[in-house]
């Protein structure tokens, strides 16, 4: 994911076995994110997630976290009515971002741009557990996958209560600080590095913030959250931070209201029951009722 | 996955009026995928007075963020747990400044 992972644990665990323990679940927790990799890679030629869009009218068994992945993905896409959609890999390799972050290497496309391909081309059975893709596409998890891999090690971290996971800067922030107060987030200047537009106190939720200054394609001239229907990238919003209860869903929501831009991006984290702060290109901020209460309280 | 920290801290309560700082010269190492910057913070009368880039092992020069320390100093640094929206060119600073901050307050348990 080309992403420094940081898990910090508060504690006062003593025992040996206490300690072996906590050691094991971070463990565990750090592997996730090794794991949803493997699954969710766009970049991995031998990915689940390549194997997948790769032939039409089948119906394909897949691993529990791809599906849960695949799944959200297309709902938010039917619930933002495609500004959202994650059939857009086709196009987001068709912009340069096909290199793999490690390796630099380029990568094969399992299938060509196509403009008419849409999240209406995948269909989900739960029962089954299969997805089914109606012709070939690139499905792309890179706004839900790091969140994903953030649930998936939270839920090993829960039994130790007080614990803070920091991928890039999308968070997960679970009981008390080493001060024993809720944790205290910034929220990233999208113009200023090393400035914040903003603090807030929060425990028990996701803090998850999409940019516009995250990657730039290699002619300079856009960034890689893409506007489906154009496949341009969108230009109102310089930055969304979302606060929610799993960090896939602060994901996806971030990546749809940055989409979508200020006055529907709002509308659409209202919709949600989440909290979230939208800074425009001409640095407007937009926040929802319990986020700017959040703000202003702590400043 | 290019790197990963794991941090272990103690529950502490926050002394309400003190500094949590102790003077003295504090030096820690960041990490992000484009190489490790040291920091070096010096705490005085419990304030940072200053902060400094003491060693820079990116594949690029570090003049490039020369107007961080600054903002540290104006800023008293690390007055929130996490930033949300971290960029990885700004990052390793950014955490080489807590780890260093965090041996100031006498939290590392090394």
């Amino acid at each position: 994911m080309g992403t420094i992972v940081t898990i910090h644990v508060v504690g006062h665990d003593t025992t040996a076995a206490e300690i072996t323990a906590r050691d094991a679940a971070i463990e565990r927790a750090f592997d996730w994110f090794r794991q949803v990799e493997a699954c969710c890679s766009r970049f991995d030629q031998s990915s689940e997630l390549r194997r997948v869009g790769a032939r039409a009218g089948i119906a394909m068994p897949v691993s529990e976290m791809l599906f849960r992945a695949v799944e959200f993905a297309c709902a938010l896409a039917a619930e933002t009515d495609g500004a959202f959609d994650p059939t857009v890999g086709g196009r987001m390799a068709a912009l340069g971002f096909d290199r793999h972050y490690r390796s630099g290497e380029r990568t094969a496309l399992a299938a060509t741009a196509d403009e008419e391909v849409s999240y209406r081309d995948v269909e989900v059975d739960a029962e089954r557990r299969t997805i089914t893709v109606s012709r070939p596409l690139q499905l792309d998890l890179g706004a839900i996958a790091k969140g994903l891999a953030i649930d998936l090690a939270a839920r090993e971290l829960a039994p130790l209560v007080h614990y803070a996971i920091d991928a890039g800067g999308d968070l997960y922030l679970s009981g008390r600080n080493a001060q024993q107060e809720p944790w205290s987030v910034g929220i990233r200047h999208p113009r200023e590095p090393g400035s914040l537009v903003g603090t807030i106190r929060t425990t028990d939720r996701a803090v998850c913030t999409s940019g516009d200054y995250e990657r730039a394609t290699p002619d300079g001239m856009s960034h890689h959250l893409l506007h489906p229907a154009t496949g341009a990238s969108a230009g109102e919003t310089a930055s969304v931070t979302v606060v929610a209860p799993t960090a896939m869903v602060a994901d996806g929501l971030g990546t749809a209201a940055f989409v979508l831009g200020p006055a529907r991006g709002l509308a659409l984290l209202d919709r949600a029951g989440v909290d979230g702060l939208i800074v425009s290109a001409d640095l407007a901020q937009a926040a929802t009722a319990g986020m700017r209460d959040a703000l202003s309280s702590h400043s | 996955m290019a790197a990963r920290a794991a941090q272990i801290s103690d529950a502490a309560p926050a002394a309400a009026t003190k500094s949590p700082y102790r003077d003295g010269s504090y030096s820690g190492w960041g990490s992000s995928r484009h190489g490790d910057i040291e920091a070096t913070v010096v705490i005085a009368d419990g304030r940072i007075a200053s902060a400094e880039i003491t060693r820079c092992l990116t594949r690029y020069s570090c003049s490039w963020i020369a107007h961080l320390p600054g903002q540290v100093v104006s800023r008293q640094g690390a007055d929130v747990d996490y930033v949300s929206g971290a960029t990885q060119s700004t990052d390793a600073f950014y955490y080489a400044v807590l780890d260093a901050l965090s041996k100031a307050k006498g939290l590392e348990r090394n």
